[in-house]
Order: structure tokens, then sequence, then C-alpha cells
């Protein structure tokens, strides 16, 4: 009973929690280098691409603004709020739906920005697929998610 | 027990190559300084500002890491998120992105632990992608948007999430142990 207790509690030993941290500081500086240029990055695109730019370039067709909308959701990054900011601004704007919601969901799911890190920790093929596949997803999302509300709406 | 051993080198880089990266950052905020200072700065600080809000998800995901590495073994994350965890690991996936907070990128060294632990491709795919599925900022998303609309995303993106899983297991599936 006694020998069974002390095995269940052997994982908080010190060694192994000074193991686990150690491994743990490593794994994470390991990735630290690729964090900080992400950061940097991010700090550039938010510095140099104003939303006013953004919204001068949709065109009002409805295809061509939700490719767009998607693009522009790829190369952007930062809190998702900034992405229902910026696409609100936008609808004011008359910029459609469609580009909206391609917008609000690459701005999680594709990261152009974020690649270098991404391809770093989980390597070039899954970062290039993954990325891409989510890109494509992004276009039938938005026009499925718009004409659905359409329909519900009546 | 093996730990840390597993797929060391996928996707891994040598540290000189990884700074390479932020290297060329700093060497383009250079530049811009010498061409336009006030936006360098205005980058800069736009930089600070997201360093700060990704403090404390950093912080979450090293915890994380730590009580991964501290009670978890290799197989056990193999049978909940590996290749062959199925339908049970995508649910598991799905969950947890969506209450993962933080940036995306704040995620890739758990994301790089957990794969070469033995994680499967689908799942790490699901759960990056249902980070896009935030509780907390749904009555934002409403205010801006409307309640029928935030629904419909949600709901599609979720779907959406599990296509992509199983897309990229199916993409991934030569590289499945046997």
């Amino acid at each position: 009973m006694k020998g069974g207790d002390l095995n269940r509690w052997r994982f908080l030993d010190a060694s192994n929690i000074t193991s686990a941290l150690r491994r743990s500081f490593n794994q994470f500086a390991t990735m630290l280098p690729i964090l900080i240029g992400v950061v940097l990055l991010i700090g550039l695109f938010n510095a140099l691409v104003p939303a006013e730019l953004l919204a001068s370039l949709f065109s009002g067709n409805a295809i061509l603004d939700t490719l767009w909308g998607a693009c522009f959701g790829s190369i952007l990054a930062g809190n998702p709020v900034n992405s229902y900011v910026i696409g609100g601004e936008l609808l004011k704007r008359g910029v459609s739906l469609f580009a909206v919601t391609a917008l609000i969901i690459t701005w999680v799911t594709v990261g152009l920005v974020q690649l270098p890190a991404e391809m770093a920790a989980l390597g070039k093929r899954f970062a290039l697929l993954r990325n891409a596949i989510c890109f494509l997803l992004s276009i039938p999302i938005a026009l499925i998610a718009v004409l659905t509300l359409n329909i519900a709406a009546g | 027990m093996n730990r840390g051993s597993g797929r060391e080198a996928k996707g891994g880089r040598p540290l000189k190559r990884i700074g390479f990266f932020p290297a060329l950052v700093l060497l383009f905020y250079g530049i811009l300084y010498a061409l336009a200072p006030n936006t360098a700065l205005t980058a800069l600080r736009a930089s600070a500002n997201i360093s700060i809000a990704i403090g404390v998800p950093l912080a979450l995901v090293f915890v994380v890491m730590f009580v991964l590495n501290l009670l978890v073994r290799p197989p056990q994350i193999a049978g909940l998120f590996g290749k062959g965890a199925g339908a049970r690991g995508m649910l598991l996936s799905i969950a947890a992105g969506i209450i993962s907070m933080g940036p995306i990128f704040a995620w890739y060294p758990l994301m790089k632990k957990v794969r070469e632990e033995g994680a499967g491709e689908g799942p790490i795919a699901v759960f990056l992608y249902n980070r896009a599925v935030k509780p907390i900022l749904l009555p934002v998303m409403i205010a801006y948007f409307g309640w029928a609309y935030v629904v419909i995303v949600t709901i599609l993106t979720i779907l959406a999430s599990i296509a992509l899983g199983y897309s990229m297991n199916g993409i991934f599936r030569d590289q499945i142990p046997h």
C-alpha cells in the first residue's frame, strides 16, 4: 500500500521536476528567436498596411472581393477582435459580407507572417499544406455562410 | 521512457538557421528606420504591444509544456492525439483549440513537442484551426455582425476544421509508423 502510494507520487521527485523544467526551457528556447521575429514582422505589417488602404482595394465583385478578403486575412495577423473591427469598418464602406467573412476566417486560420515559425515548429510540408488548405476552405465557408444567412433572413 | 526522443529531426532546424529569420526582420527594421524613422518606431511600438499581449498566453503555454513533460509520456500523447486516435482525437483537438487562448504562434512550441511525441498531423491542424472559435470573443463578434451570422460561421468553422483534419491525415498517411 505504502509502496504503491510512493510510486504514484514519484513524478514529483526533485529530479523529475528539474528535468521537466529543463526540457520545457530548452523546447521553448528553440522557438523563441522565431517568435520574436514573427512579433516584429506583425508590428511592421500593422504599421505599413492601414485599414483605409484595405478598403480602397475592394471592387464590389463578390467572388473577387472574397478572394481579396481571404488574401488580406492571410497576410494580416493579430487579435481576432481586430479582424471584427476591420471587418465592421469594411462593411460600413460597402464591402460585401463574403469578403469580410473570408477575411475574418483567414485572419486566424492562415498566417503568412507566422509561416516561418510554423515551418520551424511543424515542418515545411505541414505548414505549407495546412495554410493552403485553410485558404481554400475559407472561400466556400464565406460563400456558404452568407448564402445561409440570406436564406435564414428570407 | 524514451521521452523526447520520437521524431527529433522532423520539422526541426539548426539554431543558426532559426536565428536567420529574426536577424532578417531586424535588418528590415534598420533599413526602414533609415528611410522612415517614424514608421519604424510605430512598427516597434506595435510589436511591443503585441509582446505585452502575448505574455500571458506564452506563460500558459510554458506551464502546459512543463505539466506535459512532468506527467505525460509520449505513448499517452500518441494515444490521445496520434494518427490512430480517430474521431476521439479530433473531438479533443476541437475542444483544446476552442479553449486555448492567445495568438496562434504562441502555441507552436507546444505543437512541436506533441508532434515529436506522436501526435498526428490531423489533430494538430484541427487544434490550430479551432483557435478561430473563441467563446470569450463571441459577444464582440455578435455586436458587429449579429448572432445568426456568428452561429452559422462558428458551426461552419468547426465542420471545416474536421474536413481539414481528415485531409491532413490523408495527405500524411504515408508517414504512419507500422
